[in-house]
């Protein structure tokens, strides 16, 4: 019961983490974005319960993408070639994000 | 294209292009590498597509503009079955991959780009357009592709336009020559 409670609370917080992030991006504060996005990376990673929408890759290429708009593109490049190597094994990938992110 | 193929062409393509812009000579062999990843990726799992074909372009743009443009002429063959117009680049009417690529170089690096076909190699030649020397020569004689391009024969000038900075055009024509501009062997 007090797992579950648990498992609640982080889920919503992680949300609005996500929620917050969306808003930076869609107001180009990529700069501002990019520690956040990190977090959600975080997020996944303690989540016992994980909303089926967010994978982990999914969110490493839009980690990646929004830091080649920063001074960070040497991490950028980290992240993709993370993305390029593993996305093959990793079947839950969704490309959820609108298709300018993709080419 | 399934997600897990796109996102991997995806972060194949932006990291290609981020090692380009590093210019360090081992980062674009691996670069190159990517790029052809990349479009190996799209040519498996999709058809003619303009957006497909748009980031091919621009992959191979940036090889022509590092140095090797015979990588980039070859290879460019390689997605020709993608043959649409290249809207972005004024280039819509030039129905050759290989030429399109070549002209879009030619307009990258402010150079006068010759092309011609006599049915058995075809030539592509770029010039200098400030001393209007011959930059680079290159004879494409492979027998698939003569057999693409046999019944073509054109001549394409790329040049700046006057009086607009970073601004090019591009004109075609069914001579070896043009009457506005030297002529070309």
């Amino acid at each position: 019961m007090v797992d579950q409670q648990d498992d609640d609370i982080e889920v919503e917080l992680a949300q609005r983490r996500w929620n917050l992030v969306q808003s930076l991006l869609v107001e180009g504060k990529n700069e501002a974005a990019v520690p956040h996005l990190k977090g959600v990376l975080l997020d996944l990673e303690g989540l016992r319960i994980r909303p089926d929408r967010w994978n982990r890759t999914d969110i490493q290429f839009l980690l990646a993408r929004t830091m080649m708009k920063t001074s960070l593109q040497d991490d950028a490049s980290i992240l993709f070639r993370g993305v390029y190597e593993s996305a093959d094994s990793n079947p839950s990938i969704r490309c959820p994000f609108p298709s300018i992110f993709y080419v | 294209m399934s997600p897990p193929t796109r996102i991997r062409a995806s972060a194949a393509h932006f990291l290609a292009s981020s090692m380009f812009e590093n210019g360090v000579c081992k980062d674009i062999l691996d670069a190159k590498s990517l790029c052809m990843s990349s479009i190996r990726a799209r040519r498996k799992h999709l058809g003619p597509d303009d957006s497909v074909t748009q980031s091919s372009m621009t992959l191979i743009r940036d090889i022509c503009v590092s140095g090797d443009l015979d990588w980039a002429l070859w290879n460019s063959m390689l997605p020709r079955s993608l043959q649409i117009s290249a809207t972005g680049y004024h280039l819509r009417t030039i129905s050759n991959f290989p030429a399109r690529i070549a002209a879009v170089t030619a307009t990258s690096l402010g150079q006068l780009l010759s092309y011609s076909n006599d049915g058995t190699q075809s030539i592509i030649r770029l010039f200098n357009t400030e001393t209007w020397n011959l930059v680079s020569e290159i004879k494409l004689s492979e027998s698939v592709y003569a057999a693409t391009v046999a019944k073509e024969k054109f001549h394409i000038i790329v040049t700046r336009q006057q009086n607009v900075s970073n601004s090019y055009y591009w004109y075609e024509a069914a001579t070896s020559q043009s009457p506005s501009l030297p002529n070309l062997k």
